[in-house]
């Protein structure tokens, strides 16, 4: 069973996805905030891999790939942070976040060697729609890693078919029409979506995008089998970059979203 | 005539010209795109659209444009009996001073034929972002342009012809502040609202079927080049040379003419401080293969990408 699959299976209760950038506001700050995650509840982590031209993420995301980037953050970079974090923790999923020209210039074969040995366990590929993927789908199942599709309010029927093809590990639901770190969801509008969405895959459904507070958590929990809080937690660290405890003000920031959960 | 194994049947169904192309976008979009390609796909078809596009292109573009023989040029560049004949497409005559009218006329009339209500656009220079905001109230649609903040320093006349024109005109200050980024900031606002907008693309650039689009549109000035060049010399033109930037305007000089191997095609680049050092703009000559603006292709980048 992969880690992603016994997370889910273990909790009985909706998990809490938590997502940094790697790197971010550099290497040694990152991969401390990195480490104090689980312990402050997230159940999964989402790292971000830096990009110059993130074109689904708003300012938010955007800057930390650009403070990531000026402090010498790297692809490899990332997947030595990946490796360091395993190294202490076998079970804490991780799900790597970003853009295909990364993984392009890498090289396809590479990465998912790279990342599988590193422990990653499934990629989100904002930019690779399942019609350009065969490539990097075909290098990561053969390693052992998802493909966490994206679903959108956009998303109907037929195309929701083609999404769920070769999709493993859980679905992501982008719950707005816009970037991250924006506008909030309005929970009426998605749960219908969802609820669709249900009856055609038994994969878990985690919807993110807009998600900041406890209370977000708390009403997201409704209706999906998990939530993932980013931007609100990226723009603490922005905030909080210089600060010695860094690591401690985000356990915190995570255990108050944890705790919306239980 | 199409020759078997020619470059011109490109791009494939899925919008691929060879490993390149292709639509490398967040998955918001791709209902939308598939739209766009399925209204297009209509559109290529249909005579109607294609005596549309050719009424205006007379009548409101001004197209033909002509072909200027430029005999200073010639004299200038003859030596002894080493010289060629030299011929200039005057596209800089339509309407709005620039090619980029072609595109965007065409691409209006297919947003309308689509009955999207509003139009996006991005802009480097502000030749497309003119263009844009004049077919714009030609229809009556409403605009928003983005534009680099340091482009709309250099380029303030063409900002100040845009409000002119109606449209609004967005500061885009994130990474470089310019025209990459500009897209960026245009793919950023189509996502948030892809229900009523519909994203004006100015070159053979972004996830398909905006290349196939923009190039079909800008034969209109190969197809005239090859007609005016039959009339004047009674053959074809031994070689054409374009500017590139971002290859709309080489693309439809280029595109009716790949088939013909006596005509050689010469895209010149911008070469700055020159292609060996990290000063230029030549992204075929001096770039490598990556994915950006939903599309694999050339760019200028470092070793991460």
């Amino acid at each position: 069973m992969s880690r992603i699959e016994h997370t889910f299976k273990a909790l009985d209760r909706p998990a809490l996805v938590t997502f940094i950038t790697a790197g971010d506001p550099d290497y040694a700050a990152s991969l401390k905030v990195l480490k104090a995650l689980p312990d402050a509840g997230a159940d999964i982590v989402e790292i971000g891999m830096p990009f110059t031209d993130p074109v689904a993420d708003g300012p938010v995301i955007e800057l930390a790939g650009q403070r990531a980037l000026n402090a010498g953050a790297s692809m490899g970079q990332t997947l030595k942070m990946v490796r360091e974090f395993r190294a202490n923790d076998q079970n804490t999923p991780i799900v790597l976040m970003g853009y295909m020209n990364p993984i392009f210039a890498y090289g396809i074969e590479a990465f998912a060697k790279d990342a599988a040995s590193a422990g990653v366990d499934g990629l989100i590929i904002v930019d690779l729609p399942p019609e350009e993927s065969a490539d990097l789908q075909k290098a990561a199942n053969a390693h052992g890693i998802d493909i966490i599709r994206l679903i959108t309010p956009t998303t109907d029927e037929k195309r929701l078919k083609t999404l769920l093809e070769g999709a493993s590990g859980f679905l992501y639901y982008v719950s707005i029409t816009g970037v991250t770190g924006t506008v909030s969801a309005d929970l009426s509008a998605i749960a219908p979506h969802i609820e669709m969405i249900k009856t055609h895959t038994n994969l878990p459904v985690a919807v993110g995008f807009g998600i900041k507070t406890p209370e977000d958590v708390k009403n997201m929990a409704k209706i999906a089998d998990a939530v993932v809080v980013g931007s609100a937690i990226v723009q603490n660290i922005a905030d909080l970059k210089n600060s010695a405890n860094l690591d401690e003000v985000i356990a915190k920031q995570v255990k108050s979203l944890s705790s919306a959960l239980k | 005539m199409v020759k078997n194994n020619t470059l011109r049947t490109a791009p494939d169904k899925s919008g691929h010209f060879g490993p390149y192309g292709g639509r490398y976008v967040a998955e918001t979009l791709m209902p939308l795109i598939l739209a766009v390609e399925e209204a297009w796909n209509g559109a290529k078809t249909d005579q109607g659209f294609w005596d549309e596009f050719e009424g205006y292109a007379r009548d409101y573009i001004g197209r033909p444009s002509p072909l200027y023989y430029a005999d200073a040029t010639t004299k200038h560049f003859t030596n002894g009996d080493k010289g060629a004949k030299i011929y200039l497409k005057r596209d800089e005559l339509n309407h709005t001073g620039a090619h980029k009218i072609n595109h965007c006329m065409g691409q209006i009339l297919l947003a309308r034929r689509m009955g999207k209500t509003r139009i996006i656009a991005e802009t480097g220079a502000g030749q497309h972002g003119v263009a844009t905001a004049t077919v714009c109230a030609l229809f009556d649609l409403p605009c928003t342009i983005f534009m680099g903040a340091k482009d709309m320093e250099r380029q303030a006349p063409n900002v100040f012809r845009m409000k002119l024109l109606g449209a609004e005109v967005r500061t885009v200050k994130s990474g470089s502040a310019s025209l990459k980024d500009a897209m960026n900031a245009a793919l950023r606002d189509w996502v948030s609202n892809v229900h009523d907008t519909y994203y004006l693309i100015g070159t053979v650039a972004g996830p398909h079927p905006f290349p196939e689009m923009v190039r079909d549109f800008q034969s209109v000035i190969g197809k005239e080049v090859r007609e005016q060049m039959m009339q004047r010399e009674g053959r074809l033109p031994d070689t054409l040379i374009a500017s590139i930037g971002g290859g709309s305007n080489a693309m439809g000089l280029f595109h009716p003419f790949l088939d013909d191997e006596s005509v050689s095609l010469i895209g010149v680049e911008a070469g700055g401080l020159g292609v060996d050092t990290d000063q230029h703009a030549a992204s075929l000559a001096g770039g490598k293969p990556g994915i950006l603006h939903g599309m694999q292709s050339y760019f200028l980048q470092n070793e991460d990408g």
